[in-house]
Parts: structure tokens; C-alpha cells; sequence
């Protein structure tokens, strides 16, 4: 009887990730919140129905009652974020909201399942981190002013570097965080952030050569900080940011293969600088002859991924726990092995759709540092989607970077969730711009 | 300037309601939004007139419907407005949005595309490395499945004993064990080639559940292989004590029908003798000789001489002609026959009948050695063999650099020329099928415990490695070989064998030789090939064809009582 259930369990929740990305796909036709209405109904039963699926899949393995706990908070943090979240912002874009949802449930239980003090440490963390963005959004929705101080990010967020290498702690060789009243920081999570707002207010206004460099310099000096702690990772996703935001807000496809070519050169001096890229570049390029060292962390994940084949092995049926640093760098490796590489392709398309949702309300918006805003969130998202599932599955070589919103961590998940505030922001600024609009055009046919 | 700039005004969407309280706000369309209770989550403070109050019936007259907003946002009609043009222009950032929406969708999309793709075609490997914690993890879920010969028997089983501890058996211990192989210790022969499908349990859920309820493991998939039981057990006994291997193969299928390497071991106690099995370098026990031995072809090569000579001279093979005084010499250089006979007068038929190692000397230095190489190209010299199992790769060396030392000891397989038995069996196989060559496989069918077939081998060709013309020439050529030349003994009432002998010279210097051969029956209608090699046996003719002919024998006797 267990059988029966873990094993059709198992289907089910591949197909109905797999709908669940489609239906978010299909959504992106619709313009208006109200025509994405009958889908909202269908991912909610889908979202609870993997949700349930999966907790059962939990309770039939560890026999533990309070798993049934870590189920309800589960619940209780989607629904915030799927329903809380739009009743306070009516104008708000729903989509983005179910699926940051899908990739948070996906996160909990794959935590859950692995370590349970992380799992609830994830949950606390993220019920906190939405809190947040409820803020963010209220704040940079109303205040216009903040569209205009990108100085003041610039400095913050080199400052923030900055204090990093001065009180930061050493962890696995690099100075990546600092510890403040017993909770540790991650500051190029939110120098991120800083830079997104920096660029965005920053183009909004002039776009010629001369702020075009600002932006430049400016990424530089924080890329330069990071490559002094030797995050590679943060620094390619900052660059990739600015070169997007860039060229999306001059137009001029030249900033963009310049910018590639740079990046190219900048790569190769990588190499030839940094022994831990030689590293991890050679990894890349044959992990099996040196399978026991440098090769050993890909090869683990490259097992983890195929061997849950397409519907996966079941919770707690496979081996996430041989893969080092699998809550971090790894969770797509763990997410294929257990739920299936159906799910978790559905998943990377879900980040997808993130992105692409980001986009068309950029193409929508007239207020231009409101789209670039968007722009530079939505490549901040999918661009670190990409270093981290690529890297794990050998499709480019390993930066070490976490997945937005699954990975375990609460810097990531906290700006993460920012983001996702202040995109919210932006989309209710689009709609105040269409009643505006809308208005506009009654007064003049004389409807009104 | 007053604190109110600091602050966006939303004004538009109550001057909308207002001004036109017969298009009033549709409760459903914005969920949990309040303008029916006075909107205020955002613009509460200022900036739009505050007059409206909470069920004033005069202010606001209830739900109408949305629709007129949803066309109008569709069509974008209020674009066209010139004021708006005028105020609310907007860059023309779409191209660049449509640029990197598609950048990053293709990249992502190749990614996902490259992570299916890859785990999917290399499961098997993967699953299969010794590092992979998986199998574990699968070895504890279920009981490896059996592997089956052709004919019926069990080669390798499973057993749990009281302990509830499971242990595998291999109930023809040596007589299988290259080819069976075994699945510890990095595993070999189809318990490697085989593993992911003997590990996993594929079998209906109903099975799977009966077995939990009596507390076993799940029953792993069996895998069917084309091995034939009594023709291997047969040809591991012709060999006797000498080293060496036999392939038996079907050249229609490529079926593998028996494997024999030796010398062998008992897999059932393998683990206990690794130590000296595995540092045993002298006799190298655990390699499979038959797909990773290299040998000297000796005069089995000259069947690649001889198709290389055909396909220089067309027209002109038949009239080819030599006089044999038991030795050729050319610069300072020469080629004995075997043991020093004295063949006469040859002709092409002849030379080949008898392996006149001076016609073929001779016929090596006519040879345009750009084309030779072509030829060895093409036969799969220096190449990975098609098969799933680990093979050596072939030499042969054939260039416009070579002296004529090499390329007289080229052309009668010896000198720096090695092969391995299966790669001789393989181009006999193509002779026999008309010079298309299929691929050589071990497992038949993968089963699930019930029956269900998850995996089918069919016969794939490999390609054509000669002519069907050229096919029929060889063959002709070693049924000569048999009806009146070295192989002789094969010579039967039943059926006729065609094949070529070899005795290969292992050492520069010595008579000492390895016994070859290789060939197919019958003659006409090709069913089986045999490929023989016996270690420091001596003559081909004398050692090898007896073994053939005993394999060839029984597999007719067999056949011809079965049909």
C-alpha cells in the first residue's frame, strides 16, 4: 500500500511541476491579471497537491508526527506569499508571486528532507524575507525618491564590500560574509541589489557615453572587491547585469558585444591569475581522471542528476547527501535525483518564466528606471540560474553560486525576496500608468 | 516645494471611478482589492480628492462590468491619443527586450536540452562507476537479476542466505567466467555491460508490493544473453590446457554465440582471490583474451592480403603466379614458409590454399601501399571495435615509408602486426555475410522479473567493410583452403567449411607458434563463425581446425537434429 502511494505520488508531483511550468509559459500571453485569473485557481491546486504529495512521501519514510508541522508552515509561508501578497497590493503581479512560490515550497522540502534544522531555518528565514518585501514594495512604490539617490547605492553597496574584507570571516578560503548580532551576512547578495538600483537610477536619466561609463566604473570597483575575495561567481553576475542594463537602456548593441569581449578577455585573465579557476576549469573540462579530488563535487552531481531519471527516485529514496555543499551550490542536483529531472527542468523553466515576466513589464512600463529595474532583476535571476545549474551539470564550469530561492541560505533567500519586492513595486507603478492612460483616452472619446 | 512631492500620487484610478460611477469597480477582477471600502493601501495620504466615503450610494453605484477596460488595454487604443504621444512617449526599448528574452531563453534552453540529453544516454556508464553511491543504494532496495543463456541455464543468480545477506553464484564457475563476468571489484563481461539494467527492479508495482509484503527485496531484471551454454562449455573443453580463446558468432545477427578465454578463474570466489589474480602479470588471468588479447595474425592476415591484391587487380588476381622454392628473398631480406615446405608452382587459389608465405611476401612488395592502408583503415585496424564490450585495438601499419623487410612481414601477418581474436572473427563474419559486417552483441533481451521486456537488441549493421564480389572471391578462396589445402581436416560429409589457419610466430627468432583459425559454415549459406587461438600450440592446420571443427560439428549436429 505504501508502495502505491510513494510511487504514484511520484508521478504526480513530475506532471504537475511540469503543468505548473507550462501553465506559467501560457500566462505570459495574457496582459491582464484578470484573464491570468482561471489559471491562478489551477496553480494553486497544483502548487497544494505537490505540496501534500511530497509531505506524504516525508511522513511514510521518517514516521516522524512532526514532519506534519514543517507541512502546515510550509503552507502557511505559500499562502503568504500567494495570498497575503496580493491583498495588500492589489495591483500586483500574481505570476512572479506563484512562482517564487513553487521554487520556495520546492526548497523547504528538499531542505526538509536532507537536513530538517536547515529546512526550518529556511522557512524562518523566508517568512521573514517576505515580510520584507512587503515593505520594500510599500516603500519604493511610494517614494519616488528613491528613484533618484543612485549615489547612494554606488557607495553603499562598496561600502558594504568593503566592510566584508575588513571584519568579514574566512569561509573555504574566501571572504564571502560577516557575522552582525549572531547572523551572518553574505554583503554581495545585497551589493547585488545596490548595484541594480545604481544602474537603474543612474540610465534612467542621461544615456550617453558618459554615465554609460559611470555604470562601467562602478561595476568594476565592486567586481574588483569581490574578485579580491575571490567570488567569481558574484563578480560574472554583476557584470552581466550592468552589460544588459546598459545596453537595454541605450539601444546600442555595440555596448553589448563590447561588453562580451571584455567579458571573454576578462575570463582568460581569470584563468591566468587565479589558481582556483585553473582549478575548477580543468574540473570542468575532465572531472573523471581526477575523480577522487578536483572532480569529485561534479561527478557526484552529474550521479545525482541521472540517476533519479526522469520521474526520480522518491523522497528519501535516493542520495542527495553524497554531493558536497548540496543545500547550496547542488540543490538542482538533489532536486533531479529525488523529484525527478522532469521536476526539476520544470523548475528552471519556472525561474524562466520569472524572467521572461520581468521582461514584458518592462517592455510595458513608460517609466524607464521602473524597466530597468526589472531588467536587472529578472538577468540577476536567471543569470545566476544559469551559473548554478550549468555548473552542476557540467554545461559550464562551476562558479559557485545558489539558486534564487531554492538554495539553502538566508542572505540569498533575503535578497531574493527584495527583489521580488521591489519588481512588485515596479508592476504597480505599470498599473498606475494604464489607469492613467486609460483615463486619458475616456476623457478624450468622451466616454467618461 | 511641500513634503508631497517625496511621495508618487495615484490619482488616476480614483478620477477614473469617479467620473464615471456606471463603470465602477467589478469586485472580482483585482482580488482583495478595496475600492468598494475606499482603496487606500497606497495613495491614503493625498494627491487625489478624498471625497469619496464608504457606502455613499451616490459616489459609487456597485458592480459593472470590466469588460470595456480589457478591450481597450488589448487594443492599446489610447496610444494613438496625440497627447499622449506627446507626454507619455516611449523609448523604443522592445527590440532590446526581444533580443535578451531570446539570448537568454535559447541559452537556458540549451542547457536544460544538454542536462536531458546527457543523463539520459549516459545513465548506464554513470550509473556503473564504481564512485556513483547509487548502486549501493539500489543493491540495498533490490536482488540483482540473473543473466540467462540462450539455451536455458542461469550463468549468474542471486541467493539470500539465512542472514538475509544476498550472494551471487555462478553455477559454471571458469567455464564462463570472461564472458559472464562479475560485478564486484569494478566488474566485467555482461555483469558490466548489463549492470544498470541487473541493479535496478523495473518490475509492475503489484510485484514489487507482493515482495515488500513478504519482506524481500524487489526482484531485479534479468537479462537474456546469446550466449549458448553448450557450445561455450564445448568450446572450453577443445581448448584442453592450452591458453588462448574462441569466438563463436552467428554473421547474419552478430549474435556472440560462445566467448572462451584462457586462462580463466572462478568467479564465485573471486573476491577472496583478487589480490592474486589481479598482480598475476605474467599469464594476466583476468583478461579477456578473446577482445583484449593481441596477437600476431600470422597467415590468417593474408586473407587481407589477398583481399588488398583483388582489389588492385581486378581483372588480373586469377592470373597471378609464383614459384615457391620454400623461401623468397628480396634486398637481403627474406620469408620462409612454414616449417620450409616447398610449394612449387602457385597460383593465386594455391598460394592462399597453401599460406605460401613467399607467394604472399612477393605479392606484398606488388602492392600500392596507400591503398593497403585505406583497406586496414577501413577493416577497423587501429580503431575501437564496435562492441559494448572493452576490446584492444588492432595494428597493422601499412605506408610508403615501410621497408621491404615490413612489408613482407606485413603482408603474411607478421612483424609489428597484432589483432585481436574478436576483430579476426569480425572480419570473417563480414566475408560470410556478404561483406557487411553486423555488430557483435552479448544480451539479447533485458526482462523485467515478469516478464515485461524493457530492452530488445535487434542486429545492427556496422557497414560494408568489402564488396559482395569480393566477399564471394574469399570465400571461395578458404573453401579451397579446406577442401585442399591446410585446413583439411575440416573436410566433412555434413557441411562445408570455409577458413583460413594461421600459425603466428610470437618471438623473432623461433619456430614457436601460435595455432590460428578462423571461418565459417557453411560454405553457402553461412550460419556460424569460428575463430580460434591456441598459445605456443604450433600449427594452425594441426591444433586450431580440430577445435573448429568439433565446435562446428556439434552446433550442425545440434542444428540439423533441432530443425
Amino acid at each position: 500500500m505504501i508502495l502505491y502511494i510513494t510511487e504514484i505520488a511520484k508521478y504526480i508531483t513530475a506532471c504537475a511541476a511540469a503543468i505548473y511550468a507550462l501553465l506559467g509559459f501560457i500566462t505570459l500571453k495574457f496582459k491582464s491579471e484578470k484573464r491570468r485569473k482561471p489559471v491562478y485557481v489551477i496553480l494553486t491546486v497544483l502548487l497544494f497537491t505537490i505540496l501534500i504529495l511530497s509531505f506524504i512521501q516525508i511522513l511514510v519514510n521518517n514516521r516522524d508526527i512532526s514532519m506534519l508541522l514543517y507541512g502546515i508552515f510550509t503552507a502557511v509561508i505559500v499562502m503568504l506569499l500567494i495570498s497575503l501578497f496580493p491583498l495588500v497590493f492589489p495591483d500586483c503581479n500574481r505570476m512572479v508571486l506563484y512562482n517564487a512560490a513553487f521554487l520556495l515550497q520546492t526548497s523547504f522540502i528538499v531542505l526538509v528532507r536532507i537536513n530538517q534544522a536547515k529546512g526550518i531555518r529556511q522557512m524562518i528565514i523566508a517568512a521573514a524575507s517576505i515580510l520584507v518585501s512587503f515593505l520594500v514594495c510599500q516603500i519604493y512604490y511610494k517614494f519616488p525618491i528613491f528613484s533618484r539617490i543612485g549615489f547612494v547605492y554606488g557607495a553603499l553597496g562598496v561600502s558594504m564590500l568593503l566592510a566584508v574584507r575588513v571584519i568579514g570571516s574566512m569561509t573555504n578560503g574566501s571572504y564571502l560574509s560577516v557575522t552582525l548580532m549572531g547572523l551572518t551576512f553574505q554583503p554581495s547578495e545585497f551589493a547585488k541589489i545596490m548595484l541594480i538600483l545604481f544602474l537603474a537610477c543612474t540610465l534612467s536619466g542621461r544615456t550617453d557615453i558618459l554615465s554609460v561609463g559611470v555604470c562601467f566604473a562602478v561595476t568594476f570597483v565592486y567586481m574588483l572587491v569581490l574578485l579580491a575575495s575571490r567570488d567569481l561567481g558574484a563578480s560574472a553576475i554583476l557584470f552581466v547585469i550592468c552589460l544588459c542594463v546598459v545596453y537595454l537602456a541605450t539601444e546600442k548593441i555595440r555596448y553589448l558585444l563590447a561588453g562580451l569581449a571584455l567579458g571573454g578577455a576578462g575570463s582568460v585573465l581569470a584563468y591566468f591569475f587565479f589558481s582556483h579557476v585553473r582549478r575548477r576549469f580543468t574540473a570542468w573540462i575532465d572531472p573523471w581522471t581526477n575523480i577522487d579530488g578536483s572532480g569529485y563535487q561534479l561527478t557526484q552531481s552529474l550521479f545525482g542528476i541521472s540517476s533519479g531519471g526522469f520521474w526520480g527516485t522518491g523522497l528519501f529514496k535516493g542520495d542527495p547527501s553524497a554531493i558536497p555543499y548540496v543545500e547550496d551550490d547542488f540543490i538542482f542536483s538533489a532536486v533531479a535525483n529525488e523529484f525527478g529531472i522532469i521536476y526539476a527542468v520544470s523548475m528552471v523553466c519556472i525561474c524562466l518564466g520569472i524572467f521572461l515576466m520581468m521582461l514584458l513589464e518592462t517592455a510595458r512600463l513608460r517609466d524607464k528606471w521602473s524597466g530597468l529595474l526589472d531588467t536587472g532583476i529578472g538577468i540577476s535571476f536567471i543569470f545566476q540560474t544559469f551559473l548554478t545549474v550549468g555548473g552542476g551539470s557540467r554545461f559550464i564550469p562551476l562558479t559557485g553560486v545558489t539558486l534564487p530561492l531554492v538554495s539553502y541560505g538566508g542572505s540569498s533567500i533575503m535578497t531574493s525576496m527584495i527583489m521580488i519586492g521591489l519588481f512588485q513595486a515596479t508592476s504597480i507603478i505599470r498599473m498606475d500608468e494604464h489607469y492613467d492612460a486609460l483615463a486619458r483616452y475616456r476623457g478624450y472619446t468622451g466616454e467618461g | 516645494m511641500s513634503l508631497k512631492c517625496l511621495f508618487r500620487s495615484k490619482k488616476y484610478k480614483e478620477d477614473y471611478y469617479e467620473d464615471d460611477p456606471e463603470q465602477g469597480y467589478d469586485g472580482p477582477d483585482y482580488p482583495g482589492d478595496g475600492y468598494d471600502n475606499g482603496y487606500n493601501g497606497i495613495n491614503h495620504s493625498q494627491g487625489y480628492d478624498n471625497s469619496y466615503k464608504e457606502g455613499d450610494p451616490s459616489m459609487y453605484n456597485g458592480p459593472v462590468s470590466y469588460e470595456g477596460i480589457e478591450d481597450i488595454e488589448d487594443d492599446y487604443s489610447y496610444e494613438d491619443d496625440p497627447d499622449y504621444k506627446r507626454r507619455y512617449r516611449r523609448p523604443h526599448k522592445n527590440r532590446g527586450v526581444v533580443l535578451l528574452g531570446c539570448i537568454f531563453s535559447l541559452l537556458m534552453a540549451a542547457m536544460l536540452t544538454y542536462i536531458v540529453y546527457y543523463s539520459y544516454s549516459n545513465r548506464k556508464e554513470l550509473i556503473s562507476n564504481s564512485y556513483n553511491k547509487r548502486s549501493v543504494q539500489l543493491a540495498k532496495e533490490n536482488l540483482r537479476g540473473r543473466i540467462v543463456s540462450s539455451d536455458g541455464y542461469d550463468l549468474a543468480y542471486s541467493e539470500v542466505d539465512e542472514k538475509g545477506e544476498d550472494h551471487r553464484v555462478y553455477p559454471f564457475g571458469n567455464e564462463f567466467a570472461h564472458v559472464v563476468g562479475y560485478n564486484i571489484l569494478g566488474g566485467s563481461g555482461i555483469e558490466k555491460i548489463s549492470d544498470y539494467y541487473l541493479m535496478r527492479s523495473d518490475a509492475s508495482l503489484s510485484t514489487r508490493a507482493d515482495a515488500m509484503d513478504k519482506g524481500q527485496k524487489f526482484p531485479g531484471n534479468n537479462v537474456y544473453s546469446t550466449i549458448n551454454a553448450s557450445l561455450q562449455r564445448l568450446a572450453y573443453y577443445s581448448l584442453g590446457d592450452y591458453d588462448g580463446a574462441v569466438i563463436v558468432s552467428d554473421p547474419k545477427t552478430g549474435r556472440i554465440l560462445a566467448m572462451v578465454s584462457k586462462p580463466d578463474f572462478d568467479p564465485n570466489t573471486i573476491a577472496d582471490n583478487w589480490k592474486s589474480l589481479s598482480q598475476d602479470k605474467e599469464s594476466s588471468v583476468l583478461l579477456n583474451r578473446a577482445t583484449g588479447g593481441l596477437y600476431p595474425p600470422g597467415s590468417t592476415f593474408k586473407i587481407v592480403t589477398a583481399l588488398e591484391y583483388i582489389r588492385e587487380h581486378p581483372a588480373g588476381y586469377n592470373d597471378y603466379k609464383f614459384h615457391c622454392q620454400g623461401s623468397f628473398t628480396k634486398d637481403d631480406t627474406s620469408v620462409k614458409c612454414y616449417h620450409g615446405s616447398v610449394h612449387g608452382n602457385v597460383d593465386f587459389y594455391g598460394s592462399f590454399a597453401q599460406s605460401c608465405n613467399s607467394s604472399f611476401a612477393n605479392m606484398g612488395l606488388e602492392l600500392d601501399q596507400k591503398k593497403f592502408s585505406s583497406t586496414l583503415d577501413k577493416l577497423l585496424f587501429g580503431h575501437e571495435l564496435p562492441t559494448e564490450l572493452p576490446s584492444a585495438v588492432s595494428r597493422a601499419e601499412a605506408s610508403k615509408g615501410l621497408s621491404v623487410h615490413d612489408r613482407m612481414q606485413l603482408s603474411i601477418g607478421q612483424g609489428k602486426t597484432l589483432v585481436t581474436p574478436l576483430h579476426m572473427n569480425m572480419i570473417t563474419m563480414a566475408i560470410a555475410n556478404d561483406g557487411l559486417l553486423m555488430k557483435p552483441y552479448l544480451v539479447e533481451l533485458v526482462k523485467t522479473s515478469d516478464g515485461h521486456v524493457l530492452e530488445n537488441t535487434e542486429p545492427k549493421e556496422y557497414g560494408r567493410l568489402m564488396s559482395q564480389e569480393e566477399a564471394d572471391i574469399l570465400t571461395e578462396m578458404m573453401t579451397k583452403v579446406v577442401e585442399e589445402g591446410t585446413g583439411s581436416g575440416l573436410k566433412s560429409a555434413s557441411y562445408h567449411a570455409a577458413g583460413k589457419t594461421g600459425s603466428a610466430e610470437y618471438m623473432t627468432g623461433k619456430t614457436d607458434s601460435h595455432a590460428w583459425f578462423t571461418g565459417f559454415a557453411p560454405a553457402s549459406d553461412p550460419r556460424i563463425c569460428v575463430t580460434v587461438i591456441m598459445e605456443k600450440a604450433g600449427s594452425g592446420g594441426r591444433m586450431a581446425v580440430p577445435v573448429a571443427k568439433r565446435i562446428f560439428d556439434e552446433y550442425f549436429r545440434v542444428y540439423n537434429y533441432g530443425d
